[in-house]
C-alpha cells in the first residue's frame, strides 16, 4: 500500500529524485560533521581549533541544558588547570550511548573539544576516551 | 451491443478486485464524502538535518529590503534569543532546533512537541480562520488544512524577537509562514516552509528540508536548569 500511495503522490521518478535529495542531504550532514553548536552558534567557542586535554575528573554534571564534566589537567609548569568541558543536553547524550554514570570522579580521561574564545579553560566536548579506552562521542543513533 | 452492457460490468468488478489500490489511480473520495480518505498520518517523532543557516539552503541570502540588510548586517549571534532561554519560534524549532520533535495528530489539532526547551505548536485543522486581530506570540496564530497528503500551514501574529536561525537571519511581526508538511511514505515528509515579510523581504522565498521519522522519544530538556555558557559568549560584531 505503501508503494501506490507513493506513485499516487508523486510518480516513480521524482520518488528517486527525492530519495536521491535526501540521500545528499546525508551526505552534506556526514560531511560537515556533527554539528556542535548547541544553541549560541559562534559565539562561545573556536570552532576551527580543537584541542584534546587530558586530567582527572572532578564531578560529572549530568544536568541541562548542557552536561559538565569539571576536571584537572596539569600543565608544563607542573601547575593544574580546572577545566570546565561542557556538552550536549542528557537526552541528547542518552541517544548518542551515554548514561549518568558514563563518567565517575576520578576517571582519567581525555577530552577532544573547542576552546572557549573568551581563553578561559573552559570548552565544549567532541569526544570523551575513558581510562578502559572507551570512546563516547556525540553522534546520535541512526534511524 | 453485448460488449457495450458487458464494459460497465467488467469495470465495476476491475474496480472492487483493485479497490485496495484505488489510490494508485488518483480516484479519491469527494470531500464531504463520509467515505472518504482520512488525512495521512504523521504521528510520530519527527527530525530535520540541522540548518543553522537557511541562506546556505536557500543558496543565496533572502531578497532583502534595505532595511532587513541593515538588520542582518549587524546581527550578532551574541544576541540570539536561544542564548536567553526564549522561545525558538516554530519554523526555527523544526530547521534548527537541533533535538527531535513529536507530532501529534487529531482531526481537529496537528500538534508539534518540540524537545528543544519543551515547547509546542498548536496547529487548529478545524477549519477555523486566524482571529481578526492577533496579538503576536513566540508561536503565532496556526491553521492547518489537509490538501491531499499534504498539511498546508498557515501562521502570522509572530513575536519578532524570535530568529529565523542560528546565523541572526530576523522577521518582523508582519511575518507570515506558509509550511507544507508532505507524506512522503511513512518515514519520510517533505517541509516546504515560505517565509513573507514586508518590512524585511522583498518578496516571498522558501526552503525545502527533508523530515525523517527518528527510531527514538523526546526527552526531558530544560534551556534553564544549569545554564553556564552565557557567561562565555563573546562578539562577533562591533
Amino acid at each position: 500500500m505503501t508503494f501506490t500511495y507513493l506513485t499516487n503522490s508523486y510518480g516513480e521518478h521524482e520518488m528517486k529524485r527525492y530519495r536521491l535529495n535526501i540521500l545528499a542531504a546525508a551526505a552534506a550532514l556526514l560531511l560537515a560533521g556533527i554539528p556542535l553548536r548547541a544553541h549560541h552558534g559562534n559565539a562561545s567557542y573556536d570552532n576551527e581549533h580543537p584541542i584534546t586535554i587530558k586530567g582527572a575528573v572532578t564531578e560529572f554534571a549530568w544536568t541541562n541544558p548542557h552536561v559538565q564534566i569539571y576536571l584537572d589537567v596539569k600543565d608544563d609548569k607542573g601547575g593544574v588547570v580546572h577545566w570546565s568541558v561542557e556538552t550536549y543536553s542528557p537526552g541528547k547524550l542518552v541517544r548518542a550511548g551515554w548514561t549518568k554514570d558514563s563518567v565517575k570522579a576520578g576517571d582519567q580521561v581525555s577530552i577532544n573539544l573547542i576552546p572557549a574564545k573568551s581563553g578561559a579553560p573552559v570548552g565544549f566536548l567532541h569526544k570523551l576516551v575513558l581510562p578502559s579506552g572507551k570512546e563516547l562521542g556525540l553522534q546520535e543513533q541512526e534511524n | 451491443m453485448k460488449n457495450y452492457f458487458r464494459a460497465p460490468i467488467v469495470c465495476a468488478a476491475s474496480l472492487f478486485l483493485v479497490l485496495p489500490f484505488v489510490n494508485a489511480c488518483g480516484i479519491r473520495a469527494a470531500p464531504g464524502n463520509p467515505q472518504a480518505a482520512a488525512p495521512p498520518d504523521l504521528n510520530g517523532v519527527w527530525s530535520a538535518p540541522f540548518t543553522p543557516d537557511i541562506s546556505k539552503t536557500l543558496g543565496h541570502q533572502p531578497p532583502f529590503t534595505p532595511y532587513g540588510a541593515a538588520r542582518f548586517a549587524k546581527e550578532d549571534e551574541f544576541d540570539d534569543p536561544l542564548t536567553k532561554c526564549l522561545p525558538i519560534g516554530p519554523a526555527r524549532g523544526i530547521q534548527a532546533g537541533i533535538m527531535p520533535f513529536q507530532i501529534v495528530q487529531t482531526p481537529s489539532v496537528f500538534t508539534i512537541l518540540f524537545e528543544n526547551q519543551h515547547t509546542f505548536r498548536i496547529i487548529h485543522t478545524d477549519g477555523r480562520s486566524h482571529p481578526k486581530d492577533v496579538e503576536p506570540t513566540w508561536f503565532g496564530d496556526s491553521i492547518g488544512k489537509w490538501d491531499g497528503d499534504t498539511l498546508v500551514v498557515d501562521t502570522v501574529g509572530l513575536d519578532d524577537r524570535t530568529w529565523l536561525d542560528t546565523a541572526g537571519h530576523e522577521h518582523s511581526d508582519q511575518l507570515h509562514l506558509v509550511e507544507r508538511f508532505q507524506k512522503v511514505d511513512n518515514n519520510n515528509i517533505k517541509w516546504t516552509v515560505t517565509f513573507e515579510d514586508p518590512k524585511f523581504f522583498t518578496e516571498p522565498w522558501s526552503i525545502t528540508l527533508p523530515i525523517a521519522r527518528q527510531n527514538t522519544e523526546i526527552m526531558s530538556y530544560s534551556c534553564e536548569e544549569n545554564e553556564k555558557d552565557r557567561a562565555h559568549l563573546r562578539r562577533s560584531k562591533k
